[in-house]
C-alpha cells in the first residue's frame, strides 16, 4: 500500500513555539513560581500551561522544567 | 526513549517541516510535542519508519484514550474486528492513517498467545502501556513498514 505524507506547515511550529515562550515568560514573572524556585511548563489537551513546583498536573505531560538560579532561570528539560 | 528511535522520529518531523531552520534542541522539543499530541503524526511515523515499541507506547498512552474519549456513547468499544455497523461511527471520525495503525494494532493483538491476547485487548481499550504487550505487538508488526509517497 502507498501512503502520502503531507508536510507540516511552518506556521504550526511557530504558533506552538510562540505559545511556549509566552507561557515561559508568564511563569518567570509569577510570584508563586519565583518563591518555589522551580516551575514546569506542561501540555494538557493541546493547551500549554505552567505550574510552580517540579511536577506537571495529573494527565498532563511535562514540556519543560525551569529552575531558578542566582542570575535567572535555567532550563533543565 | 531509545536514541535511535528518537533520531528516527526527529528525522521524520524535520523532513515534514520542509525548509524550516531548526536547531537540534528545537527539533527535539517539537518532536516530543508531536509524539504526544498528534495521533495522525504518530500514525504516519509508524507507517513510515515501522511499528517500533517506543512509538507504539506513545500511541497507546496518549492517543488511544483520546480516540476512545472522542467516540460517541455506544461506540466506545472500537474493535476493528467487530461488525462493520458497530465501528462505522468511529471510522468516520478517524483519520485514515490513524485508523490503519489502530486496525493493525488490533490485528496484532489478536495474534498474541494468552494471556497476552486478553492483556493487549485491555491495553488497546484503555490506553494502558504494558511493556511486554508493547514488545510483543512490535515484534508481530515488525514487518509492517509501508512505502510512503512524499509530496
Amino acid at each position: 500500500m502507498w501512503w502520502k505524507i503531507d508536510p507540516i506547515p511552518h506556521q504550526e511550529l511557530e504558533d506552538w513555539e510562540r505559545a511556549l515562550v509566552r507561557c515561559e515568560n508568564r511563569a518567570k514573572r509569577d510570584l508563586e513560581a519565583r518563591a518555589a524556585g522551580v516551575f514546569v511548563i506542561y501540555e494538557l489537551d493541546g493547551v500549554l500551561g505552567y505550574v510552580a513546583g517540579r511536577e506537571a498536573p495529573d494527565g498532563a505531560y511535562l514540556v519543560e522544567r525551569w529552575v531558578r538560579k542566582k542570575k535567572g532561570w535555567t532550563l533543565y528539560e | 526513549m531509545r536514541d535511535d528511535d528518537l533520531r528516527a522520529a526527529m528525522s521524520f518531523f524535520a523532513e515534514r517541516l520542509r525548509g524550516a531552520d531548526l536547531s537540534e534542541a528545537r527539533l527535539l522539543r517539537w518532536t516530543r510535542h508531536k509524539l504526544r499530541s498528534d495521533a495522525r503524526a504518530v500514525a504516519e511515523l509508524m507507517l513510515t519508519v515501522g511499528y517500533r515499541p517506543t512509538f507504539i507506547r506513545y500511541f497507546l498512552r496518549y492517543h488511544i484514550p483520546e480516540i476512545n474519549k472522542n467516540a460517541a456513547v455506544g461506540e466506545m468499544y472500537i474493535d476493528p474486528g467487530a461488525a462493520p455497523e458497530a465501528r462505522l461511527g468511529l471510522c468516520w471520525r478517524l483519520d485514515e492513517h490513524v485508523l490503519t495503525v489502530y486496525t493493525d494494532l488490533h490485528a496484532a493483538a489478536k495474534r498474541l498467545k494468552q494471556p497476552y491476547r486478553d492483556l493487549a485487548a485491555v491495553c488497546l481499550r484503555w490506553g494502558y502501556v504494558h511493556e511486554t504487550v508493547v514488545r510483543l505487538l512490535a515484534k508481530t508488526l515488525e514487518r509492517k513498514p509501508r512505502n510512503v509517497v512524499e509530496d
